[in-house]
């Protein structure tokens, strides 16, 4: 089996001549949402779906730079049931702590079981625009990922910023239907571009076709 | 000049600290997720401000060097992080559930019923007439073929007087036994289905009275089951309320620029099924807002007060 790395904990790995992104398990013997499982090295290896995951597509696409690594603190807004989370929880491993902002209860549920067996996750019903309610449960994150399909997303990315250290990196992934049905994505996507710009330094876009429909995934840097 | 300083504060401390992350002063707290739910913690601050009377105070932020103060390894942190949220996250989903959840869940289940009826309405005629072809004509309609079915077995065998069926292939023991038994399922669905309705009603007076009564149980029950929750449904406005349910027309109206649909599902209420076709737009219209000021009193207003013989009334007459 020929592997290489991506970042801590993560490798590329090429199963039956198919190239396969693949993070360590933090809880061997254990799946999440019914991945294959490889072993490398006796080691065990969960495959992250791209079509799943916003960030995982956005590394099949080959975005400039993975910014997490072990021992990150992160901060997640939007994390749904946990499918992209525990795959960052692979990464940051035990001594990193990934926080898992949440607004919608039933998703919530599934979380919480995750998050029981993962000791890394620290998971916050709360609304993602309101950081007030949230400030004094996290500290400040090296990197944030931002995956909500609200209106206002660019504006609550913002607002977040301040969790950001001083040359972290942060990503959101754009949903242009959730923001403007009536416009082509494209359009959207160049108005949340010029929005970012006036607070970040951007590094790299990438579109998520054929991932997933009318997304973009923006990595930024707080300067 | 006084010196800045900012406070930080965690479930397991208070700090003050300079801009630059020197520590001022320090309280140690040990606030459990239970009282962090009630709010304990902001008392705790506001305490806390007043020992801090010669500094100027500065936004919060989310500073982590006084992480280092309290626990040896980042390891522990997390693990302490993850114990507290998890604590926190199940108290706060236990707060979120209300009983207007539960209706949600019976609109639900009653829609899920009826289509699994009627399609098992359909697969047990065709397997009985399969059998007697003749006596489908007879029984007609589907509360009175389950029931038939199911307690009066016999009456399979109903065209057996004229001697063996015409056109079906007749049953033995064996296909009259197993079609009895799946009349009886689907009888005992609809039974359930029933008593749904009758405690769907029930709730539906008890918590959303004023809603109940404008929209009609069943309707009202659907509209907030499209919205999500009561308290959705409430900071809605008349015209999103006037549209649940046609959400696929509503955007290709926008999208393509196409005629924007006049009602979604409170096309279901009988005031609109008098309503002529032309003025069905208005009247939903009208009835959409009397909808939307029924749903804010029963969610604004702590005993609920009974406007619906008003808002009704309203809307009588502007159908006249």
């Amino acid at each position: 089996m020929k592997v290489s790395r991506v970042v801590d904990n993560c490798l590329w790995i090429l199963n039956k001549k198919r190239k396969v992104l693949a993070t360590k398990n933090l809880t061997p013997g254990k799946t999440v949402y019914g991945e294959p499982v490889l072993k490398v090295k006796n080691k065990e290896y969960r495959v992250w779906n791209p079509n799943r995951s916003k960030l995982g597509a956005a590394i099949h696409k080959g975005i400039k730079k993975i910014p997490i690594n072990q021992g990150n603190i992160v901060l997640y807004l939007g994390s749904a049931s946990g499918t992209t989370v525990s795959h960052v929880s692979d990464i940051v491993g035990s001594s990193g702590l990934v926080y898992c902002v949440e607004i919608a209860p039933r998703v919530m549920r599934d979380l919480v079981f995750l998050a029981e067996e993962r000791k890394n996750l620290a998971p916050i019903l709360e609304s993602a625009a309101l950081t007030k309610n949230y400030e004094n449960l996290v500290v400040q994150a090296d990197f944030i990922f931002q995956d909500i399909a609200q209106k206002d997303q660019a504006r609550i990315f913002i607002k977040n910023k301040r969790f950001l250290k001083k040359g972290g990196y942060a990503m959101i992934a754009v949903k242009a239907r959730s923001i403007d049905v009536t416009k082509k994505p494209q359009t959207v996507f160049d108005e949340v571009e010029k929005e970012l710009r006036k607070h970040f330094k951007i590094i790299d876009k990438k579109r998520l076709e054929p991932f997933e429909k009318d997304h973009s995934l923006f990595l930024v840097k707080n300067e | 000049m006084t010196q800045r300083a900012m406070i930080k504060t965690f479930p397991f401390g208070l700090y003050a600290i300079t801009p630059q992350g020197k520590v001022l002063k320090k309280k140690d707290v040990s606030i459990t997720p239970k009282e962090y739910s009630e709010g304990k913690d902001k008392d705790l601050k506001e305490e806390f401000k007043k020992t801090l009377e010669k500094f100027e105070i500065i936004p919060e932020e989310p500073d982590k060097s006084v992480v280092k103060q309290k626990f040896q390894t980042s390891h522990e942190f997390s693990e302490y992080m993850n114990k507290f949220c998890l604590e926190l996250t199940k108290i706060r989903i236990k707060n979120s559930y209300s009983k207007d959840l539960e209706i949600i869940q019976l609109a639900n289940a009653i829609e899920d019923i009826n289509n699994t009826i009627n399609k098992l309405y359909e697969r047990i005629t065709e397997w009985y007439g399969l059998h007697y072809p003749e006596s489908l004509k007879k029984i007609g309609n589907m509360d009175k073929m389950f029931k038939i079915l199911s307690e009066n077995p016999e009456r399979i065998h109903v065209s057996k007087k004229t001697g063996s069926p015409k056109t079906g292939m007749g049953a033995d023991d064996m296909n009259t036994k197993i079609i009895q038994k799946f009349a009886e399922s689907c009888n005992q669905l609809i039974k359930t289905r029933e008593e749904m309705r009758a405690d769907m009603e029930t709730s539906m007076e008890k918590i959303v009275p004023n809603l109940s009564k404008v929209a009609t149980p069943s309707l009202g029950s659907k509209l907030l089951s499209i919205a999500g929750s009561l308290k959705k449904l409430a900071f809605m406005s008349s015209s999103t309320v006037q549209v649940l349910g046609a959400e696929k027309a509503l955007f290709r109206h926008l999208r393509t620029g196409a005629k924007p649909p006049k009602h979604g599902v409170i096309l279901q209420h009988p005031l609109m099924q008098k309503a002529s076709r032309k003025d069905r737009g208005r009247m939903a219209r009208a009835l959409a807002s009397k909808i939307v000021t029924a749903t804010k009193v029963d969610y604004f207003s702590p005993d609920k007060k009974d406007i619906s013989k008003k808002l009704i009334k309203e809307l009588e007459e502007k159908l006249k």
